[in-house]
């Protein structure tokens, strides 16, 4: 622990850092606890329509009655949920590929880098959509296709730690201590080169929230009847001359988490650097 | 007499620079080897040789009259025989590991029981002078010197035959300096070992090598006895280098060793 | 030109423990045309002293008192850029690593000649062409016409170091600060670069302040030696008096502590021992009182806890003085 409190207190001293540990303490909050105080999120009654927030329905309802504050509740919770497992995938696959290709170096490597250069050649979301498009909608393609798009960042990085790992002299001394390559890479290279990585993945989520928004928005995320932030925006612009209530929970909701984990992502990152540490007196 | 070191025909290149040019040279069983040389002369590759960490485009070389694989391979087959004190020794330390686990380690290695390494430890310690209680430290809670003994430590419970300081001298000053050098000076002495010292400082390989070899450009341009390469050099570039050594006007104050 | 003095200089540093006095009441003084060689070993308070000339301290640093006088003018270094016009006019510096203070994305000709529209901006295009080539051929760099287009990584070391010294020479200061200038370079260079150092004192005769650990450099180049430890200033004179009989306990052990080149090399080198300073440098937020080096002093007594030495002169040479009590003991 004594390494990590005082990056937590760095961003907590940084203003910025702050406002976003608040929004994504709060965000999260909501995401697990408004499923729970509310109604079913899927419960239709079209005779209460379009109704204005009220004490029943706080966010008001949508064009079947449905109850917006759950439903956005859930929608949050469903972003949180994708983004959080597809950085932690793409994360832990990147980080595979690339202290191997690192440490292979060679062919393995270039071929590696090329793979990467392909993937990440093309709009992530046009990639995203016409990969669904092509094995179809669902959740776990969704989860498969979003991480497939985020894995080259991550190998990128860790290929290059491991690279300048390799001429570090603690690595050279372990060498010449006869340590087997398989505890080199797993004690040596993997505890240096996840730091990086970690902030790299926090930076990331707001990403991935706002891509997995973009195609529930065009119908190739989530699918209904389960609510997603993308979808509850599309659901609330197409009734938007009957009501505007519909989009503004979900779109202030998205706009608040992405920048939440934005500012903790640049936060963290900055604490985490050693020549930037202790910047915030 | 079996040499402790045995290099023939040693070849390297990288890019366009020959790094190792013909390298041939021999290192007898307990001398102090000097290996001097500017920056970019070959002296710290050749080091890199012998530790296994760069292998040879051609040329032998052998350790106790056993050959080596050179590269990787050929790591474990000289771990037991060569282990080194790095330039930095601070950064020859695992950053996120604590002392204790960095020397645990060579018990893994080795094959030996934990307690009987950690015996093994805390006698080195204690020769070194380094408080017990470092093994629970990670290496950038403690000193300079200290990581400086650790390094050492480590290298020693390998129970090496041979042991390489690479610029034992650098980035300390001489009010220091003389501790580490005098350390090797005694280990050299208990333990049999073949010392061989790797630096550009040649006012200090002069006093403790037996032996010394001058590199240039790849190349071995003169080797022999201490006495006979610093004090009567043969070779232009020798001479030239012990010209450029500054030196001090104050003989009066008499010898410098103890 | 009548030489470069620096008189009481103080500097603290604030830190998370407290206040460091980290250089307490220096004062030095290069004569004209004499390069004053001050050494002391890491924690000693000797590149402060050098920032603190040239106003380039750290943001926690404070200079508390001192001045600088150069020819007949005095300025209070307590000041906020208090010397700030004089750099690159009247004062010059030369850092450890060249790469670090030219600038990567300038050619050698836009560095000479930025310091010459400081320093003569009288002089035309031309003109300032001429005289930086001028000033590279001084300082012994061949083909100056084509060193002059090329950028700072396309030189080695040596030569690096050596665009700084024609950027001095073409400062013409009266008081030239060279920091460890040779330690990052190899021994062959490090004395050119010395001897062109040298050369640049005959051509303009200013005063150098060498800092250096290496007493090999102050022997074999400096006319004045003054030696620091943990930010204060133990010892002082002309390079023969201080060889000929060091008057400071703390400067006689750093003498002794030197290997040279030429010592006595005895029969056996097993039998080789080097010297050693026993002890540490005092904890800089608790430092002793009296002496500042009694602590690991062979020689101290129960006074040397008790005073803090004055400057005394030793062995009658004008010049000459060390900071301890029992220095003209027999």
């Amino acid at each position: 622990m004594d390494v990590y409190l005082p990056i937590l207190r760095d961003i907590w001293r940084s203003p910025t850092g702050r406002i976003g540990l608040v929004l994504v303490i709060l965000i999260l909050l909501f995401a697990i606890l408004g499923p729970v105080f509310s109604v079913a999120p899927n419960k239709i009654a079209v005779q209460d329509r379009f109704q204005g927030p009220s004490l029943q329905h706080l966010l008001g309802t949508d064009n079947l009655g449905r109850d917006l504050f759950s439903r956005t509740a859930q929608g949050t919770r469903a972003a949180l949920a994708i983004s959080l497992i597809v950085v932690a995938l793409s994360l832990l696959i990147g980080a595979i590929i690339g202290v191997a290709a690192g440490m292979a170096g060679g062919w393995i490597d270039r071929g590696v880098i090329v793979l990467f250069d392909i993937i990440s050649a093309y709009p992530a979301v046009i990639l995203a959509m016409g990969l669904i498009a092509l094995y179809g909608v669902g959740f776990t393609n969704l989860l498969l296709v979003v991480t497939l798009l985020f894995i080259p960042q991550f190998g990128r990085m860790a290929r290059a730690q491991t690279l300048s790992l390799r001429h570090q002299p603690f690595i050279d001394a372990e060498r010449v201590l006869g340590l087997p390559m398989a505890k080199l890479v797993w004690r040596h290279f993997l505890p240096n080169v996840l730091g990086p990585l970690i902030v790299l993945a926090s930076m990331n989520v707001p990403v991935v929230i706002t891509i997995e928004a973009g195609l529930s928005f065009i119908g190739l995320g989530v699918q209904p009847p389960q609510a997603s932030l993308g979808s509850l925006i599309r659901d609330g612009y197409v009734f938007l001359n009957q009501s505007w209530w519909p989009t503004i929970g979900s779109a202030i909701t998205l706009a608040l988490a992405t920048l939440g984990s934005t500012l903790f992502g640049e936060a963290l990152r900055d604490a985490a650097d050693p020549k930037l540490r202790g910047r915030h007196k | 007499m079996t040499a402790a070191i045995s290099i023939r025909d040693a070849k390297l290149r990288f890019g366009h620079t020959q790094a190792l040019d013909s390298v041939t040279l021999d290192v007898a069983p307990r001398d102090c080897f000097g290996l001097v040389g500017e920056s970019g002369s070959g002296k710290t590759t050749l080091m890199r040789v012998i530790l296994g960490l760069e292998r040879l485009q051609s040329g032998s070389i052998r350790l106790f009259d056993a050959p080596l694989k050179s590269g990787s391979a050929g790591i474990a087959q000289r771990t037991r025989l060569v282990q080194a004190i790095f330039q930095d020794p601070a950064a020859s330390l695992s950053p996120r590991r604590r002392i204790g686990q960095l020397l645990d380690e060579v018990g893994e290695v080795l094959g030996e029981a934990r307690d009987s390494i950690r015996a093994r430890q805390a006698a080195l310690f204690q020769r070194l002078g380094l408080p017990p209680g470092t093994v629970d430290k990670y290496p950038y809670q403690i000193s300079g010197g200290q990581a400086r003994r650790v390094a050492v430590a480590r290298a020693l419970l390998m129970n090496p035959r041979i042991l390489i300081a690479d610029e034992p001298t650098a980035g300390l000053d001489v009010s220091v300096q003389g501790d580490l050098l005098n350390l090797l000076q005694e280990l050299r002495a208990d333990r049999d070992l073949t010392l061989v010292v790797v630096s550009h400082n040649l006012a200090v390989v002069r006093l403790i090598a037996d032996a010394a070899a001058v590199m240039h450009r790849g190349r071995i341009v003169e080797q022999g006895p201490a006495a006979q390469v610093f004090d009567g050099p043969a070779a232009d570039y020798t001479k030239r280098l012990l010209a450029s050594w500054p030196r001090l006007r104050w003989h009066a104050l008499g010898s410098n060793l103890e | 030109m009548s030489g470069a003095a620096i008189s009481h200089l103080s500097v603290d540093f604030a830190t998370k423990g407290g206040i460091h006095h980290a250089v307490r009441d220096i004062s030095l003084a290069a004569g004209p045309g004499r390069i004053l060689g001050l050494v002391g070993e890491s924690g000693s308070g000797k590149s402060t002293v050098a920032l603190a000339l040239m106003g380039l301290l750290a943001g926690n640093a404070e200079v508390t008192s001192g001045a600088l006088q150069l020819g007949s003018e005095s300025y209070d270094l307590a000041r906020a850029q208090a010397t700030a016009a004089l750099r690159g006019i009247r004062m010059a510096m030369i850092f450890q690593d060249p790469f670090a203070s030219l600038n990567p994305v300038f050619s050698i000709r836009a560095h000479l000649t930025e310091v010459l529209s400081r320093r003569s901006p009288e002089l035309d295009g031309e003109a300032r062409n001429r005289a930086a080539m001028e000033a590279l051929a001084a300082v012994g760099i061949d083909r100056p016409e084509i060193r002059l287009a090329q950028y700072p990584h396309e030189l080695s070391g040596g030569m690096r170091q050596r665009v700084a010294i024609a950027m001095a020479l073409l400062v013409r200061p009266d008081l030239l600060i060279a920091d460890e200038p040779t330690t990052a370079l190899d021994a062959t260079v490090e004395a050119q670069v010395m001897q062109q150092i040298c050369g640049l004192r005959d051509r303009i005769g200013c005063s150098i302040l060498l800092i250096t650990h290496s007493l090999g450099l102050v022997a074999q180049y400096c006319d004045d030696i003054a030696v620091m430890y943990a930010g204060e200033l133990v010892e002082q004179g002309s390079v023969a008096a201080v060889a000929a009989k060091p008057g400071h306990p703390y400067a006689r052990a750093l003498l002794a502590c030197e290997v040279t080149i030429d010592a006595p090399r005895g029969a056996d080198a097993r039998a080789s021992r080097f010297r050693i300073i026993p002890g540490d440098l005092p904890d800089p937020l608790h430092l002793p009182s009296g002496c500042i080096f009694r602590t690991r002093c062979d020689m101290a007594i129960a006074d040397c806890a008790r005073i803090v030495p004055p400057p005394v002169t030793v062995n009658g040479e004008p010049g000459h003085v060390a900071r301890c009590i029992r220095v003209n003991e027999k």
